[in-house]
C-alpha cells in the first residue's frame, strides 16, 4: 500500500515538473542605443541617451540606463559632498501590460510619483520578408507610421514578446532595433540579457494619477514662474508633514537662457 | 407530628431551622459588604525619593544641500527645531535637507532640458 502512495506521489511531481516547464516564461533585459536630433536645422547636435528595456512574456519596462548610472553615482556623491549632480536623460519609466493591453508611463515630480495612463495606438505595421540578424537573432523587417514619424523596425520572432523601445509595440517578436526614415530618431541595438528568477518589472506603489493634460499644465506652470512652483510644492510637503522643518531654497538659473521653453521642430511624439 | 402540606416529607422544625440559617447568612453578607474594601493601614505605601526630570530645551539644527546641472541649480537650506538634543536636531535637518535635493532633481533636469543657457 505504501509503495502505491509513494509511486502516486512520483508521478504527481513529475507531471507537475512537467507542467511548469510547458509554461515557460521568457525574461530578458534590452540595451539600446537611442539617438534623437531634435532641432533638424541642426543635424550635428545629436541627444544620445543609452535606454533599457526589461521584458517578459507578461510585461515590460523601459527606462533610462543613463539615468540609472547617474543615480547610482550621485549616491555616493550625496555621501560625500552634499551635492547632487542633475543627470542628463529621460526620468520617465513606461510599464506595458501586453495581456492587460494597458500602459502607464511613471515619471518622479517634486517628490510626488506621477502615474499617467497612456493611450495605446494600433499601430500597422507592414511585415516584409527582409531579414537580418542583430545580436545573434535572427530579425524580421517592418515598417509603420507612429506619432508623426515614418519608423523601420527590426523584431525577433524567436523571443515572442510583442514589446519594443519606448512606445513602439505590436509586432510578433521583440523590437531589437528601430529607426525613423530620415535617419533623425534611431533605437539601436546594444546588448541583451537572460535574466532568470529576479523580477524588475514593478510598478511603484504610492503614485499619484494624473492625466497627460494635467501634467502639461504642471510642466507650464513651473516654467511659468519655476521659483514660485517650486516653492509652493516644497512648502505646501513641510506644512503637511508636520516635521516642524521649515525649508528654504535658492533656485539659480542661466542669466542668458531663453525667455520661454525652447520648441524643437522635431520632437519625439507631438505635444498633447 | 407537623408537616407540610406540599411537602408531607419535610418536617416542619427541620424547614424553620433552613429558614433562620439562610437569614443569617444574608445578614452577615450584607454586613460584610457595606464594610471599606481596604484598610487604611494597607493603602499607605512608603515613597522613595524620586529626581525632578528637567525639562528639555528647544534644540535647532540647519543643512544645506544642493542640485546642480548645466545651467539650473537651487540649494536648498533645512531648519529642524526639537525637544531633543543639538546633534539629533542637525541629524534630521540634515536628513530632510536630502530628501528636498533629491525631490528638486527631476525638475532640475526638466528645466535644463526646457530652458537651457543660449
Amino acid at each position: 500500500m505504501k509503495k502505491i502512495e509513494l509511486l502516486l506521489l512520483l508521478v504527481s511531481t513529475l507531471s507537475l515538473s512537467s507542467f511548469s516547464q510547458t509554461k515557460k516564461t521568457i525574461q530578458g533585459k534590452v540595451i539600446y542605443r537611442f539617438s534623437h536630433i531634435k532641432d533638424t536645422t541642426r543635424p550635428d547636435i545629436v541627444y544620445r541617451e543609452d535606454m533599457m528595456l526589461f521584458f517578459s512574456t507578461e510585461e515590460s519596462k523601459y527606462e533610462s540606463y543613463s539615468i540609472h548610472v547617474s543615480d547610482s553615482i550621485n549616491e555616493a556623491n550625496m555621501a560625500k559632498t552634499g551635492r547632487i549632480i542633475a543627470g542628463k536623460g529621460t526620468r520617465e519609466q513606461i510599464f506595458y501590460n501586453y495581456l492587460k493591453g494597458e500602459q502607464y508611463s511613471i515619471i518622479p515630480w517634486l517628490g510626488d510619483t506621477l502615474l499617467i495612463k497612456n493611450i495605446i495606438e494600433k499601430i500597422n505595421w507592414q511585415i516584409s520578408d527582409s531579414t537580418k540578424s542583430i545580436g545573434g537573432y535572427n530579425c524580421q523587417k517592418a515598417e509603420a507610421s507612429f506619432r508623426g514619424h515614418q519608423y523601420i523596425a527590426w523584431f525577433c520572432p524567436d523571443i515572442a514578446v510583442p514589446s519594443g523601445p519606448w512606445k513602439l509595440q505590436g509586432l510578433p517578436g521583440l523590437i531589437l532595433e528601430a529607426y525613423d526614415v530620415k535617419q533623425t530618431i534611431g533605437f539601436s541595438f546594444a546588448s541583451f540579457t537572460n535574466i532568470k528568477g529576479a523580477n524588475y518589472i514593478v510598478m511603484p506603489a504610492n503614485t499619484k494619477k494624473v492625466s497627460s493634460i494635467e501634467f502639461a499644465q504642471m510642466k507650464e506652470s513651473l516654467l511659468r514662474n519655476p521659483s514660485g512652483y517650486i516653492s509652493s510644492v516644497i512648502n505646501g510637503a513641510d506644512a503637511a508633514s508636520g516635521s516642524g522643518a521649515s525649508s528654504s531654497f535658492q533656485l539659480k538659473g542661466p542669466e542668458n537662457r531663453a525667455k520661454t521653453a525652447k520648441k524643437i521642430n522635431n520632437p519625439l511624439e507631438p505635444e498633447q | 407530628m407537623l408537616v407540610c402540606k406540599n411537602f408531607p416529607n419535610l418536617n416542619l422544625l427541620f424547614m424553620k431551622k433552613l429558614i433562620l440559617a439562610a437569614s443569617f447568612m444574608a445578614i452577615t453578607f450584607a454586613v460584610s459588604a457595606k464594610k471599606p474594601v481596604s484598610d487604611k493601614k494597607n493603602v499607605t505605601k512608603p515613597v522613595s525619593k524620586t529626581s525632578v526630570v528637567p525639562a528639555k530645551s528647544i534644540n535647532c539644527g540647519t543643512a544645506t544641500n544642493g542640485v546642480w546641472s548645466d545651467c539650473w541649480s537651487a540649494d536648498v537650506t533645512v531648519t529642524v527645531c526639537c525637544d531633543c538634543e543639538g546633534a539629533v536636531a542637525s541629524m534630521l535637518a540634515s536628513m530632510s535637507a536630502k530628501n528636498t535635493a533629491n525631490k528638486l532633481v527631476s525638475v532640475i533636469e526638466f528645466l535644463n532640458d526646457a530652458l537651457p543657457c543660449d
